[in-house]
């Protein structure tokens, strides 16, 4: 029977940095998104914030007035956030969805919705929450992925990812439920994410097709993430 | 899920696979099912097991259908058709990545 693997403390053991080495460009990427559309919010909530590193990561480079709110399911990753936490940085144990009078200038939905039993639910009770809301998901579909036998698995053996998207099926489902797509794009995760010589030579032919054709090498290869900005 | 489990003691799923390398390299491949048959989810066979048995259905047994040859759906699927016959004769699994156009059928308890 599956287990909400957030609640019991597994996810902190298969996932011992709770991603917290993903937040600097994570954190580059929504600051690009907010140049790109000239936002400049100052109450900005998270959902699944983690051990809250993204927030503090942007804390260091927006405006000072700029407050933070960071909600999370599990109480390993609010543990965990305490030390980045001041007096305009506050991360708390709950279910935005369940917290009366959450509302933000902007809500970020960093790579939740791949964890969520039924996403478009989700999609909707989070949309009033802000009139900006941001979205990372990872785009693990990819022709690369199916074609490797339980290439598609590995994200839920991993880090319990339920679903699988792809650019499409991520904007898709966000029209479905009403939101208004602003802007998105592609940021290249796997090549961050690549240490030692021979990864990052690995990551050779992703940017070359990338630099010939981002729709078709994040299809064809995989190894890509989605920045989404919508109303 | 959860809820059909103890409907009744053996239960019989058709799941169509829609992803494969060919639906996935294509742009709005996927999502085209949804507009054509209002599907929201897409499965491989590996994740329709898995499915299955993180929601503790038991699998006792499963195969293959293969719905794109035995019914075509435009000149496109007839001329699929002789290469999923061949590539599945010769490796059912990566045929069915492959190409696609295959769907399972799954016995669970």
């Amino acid at each position: 029977m599956t287990t909400n693997s957030f609640l019991t403390g597994e996810y902190l053991q298969k996932v011992p940095l709770w991603h917290t080495e993903d937040s600097p460009w994570k954190a580059k990427g929504i600051l690009r998104m907010l140049r790109q559309n000239r936002l400049t919010p100052e109450i900005i909530g998270e959902i699944g914030c983690g051990t809250g590193e993204v927030l503090r990561q942007l804390q260091l480079q927006m405006d000072q007035e700029c407050r933070f709110f960071g909600y999370d399911i599990a109480p390993q990753a609010i543990e965990l956030s305490r030390s980045r936490e001041n007096e305009r940085l506050h991360c708390q144990l709950a279910d935005i969805r369940k917290e009366s009078g959450a509302h933000f200038d902007l809500l970020l939905v960093l790579d939740v919705l791949e964890h969520q039993e039924n996403y478009f639910s989700f999609l909707r009770d989070v949309k009033p929450l802000a009139p900006y809301k941001l979205f990372h998901t990872v785009l693990e579909l990819s022709a690369r992925a199916v074609l490797r036998r339980n290439g598609l698995l590995e994200g839920r053996i991993t880090c319990d990812d339920l679903h699988c998207f792809a650019k499409d099926t991520v904007l898709q489902a966000m029209a479905y439920e009403g939101y208004e797509i602003l802007d998105w794009f592609y940021v290249p995760r796997a090549i961050y994410r690549a240490s030692g010589i021979v990864s990052k030579i690995r990551q050779v032919p992703r940017i070359f097709c990338f630099a010939l054709n981002q729709d078709f090498a994040v299809r064809l290869l995989g190894g890509f993430s989605l920045f989404v900005l919508t109303k | 899920m959860r809820d059909l489990r103890t409907k009744a003691t053996y239960k019989i799923f058709h799941i169509p696979l829609h992803l494969c390398a060919q639906t996935v390299s294509r742009q709005n491949g996927i999502v085209k099912r949804r507009d054509l048959y209002t599907h929201i989810h897409y499965f491989t066979k590996e994740i329709g097991l898995r499915t299955l048995e993180d929601t503790a259905y038991k699998v006792r047994h499963y195969f293959y259908t293969a719905r794109m040859i035995d019914l075509p759906i435009d000149g496109l699927q007839r001329i699929l058709k002789i290469s999923r016959r061949i590539g599945f004769a010769l490796h059912a699994d990566l045929t069915v990545r492959l190409l696609g156009g295959f769907s399972l059928l799954v016995l669970a308890t």
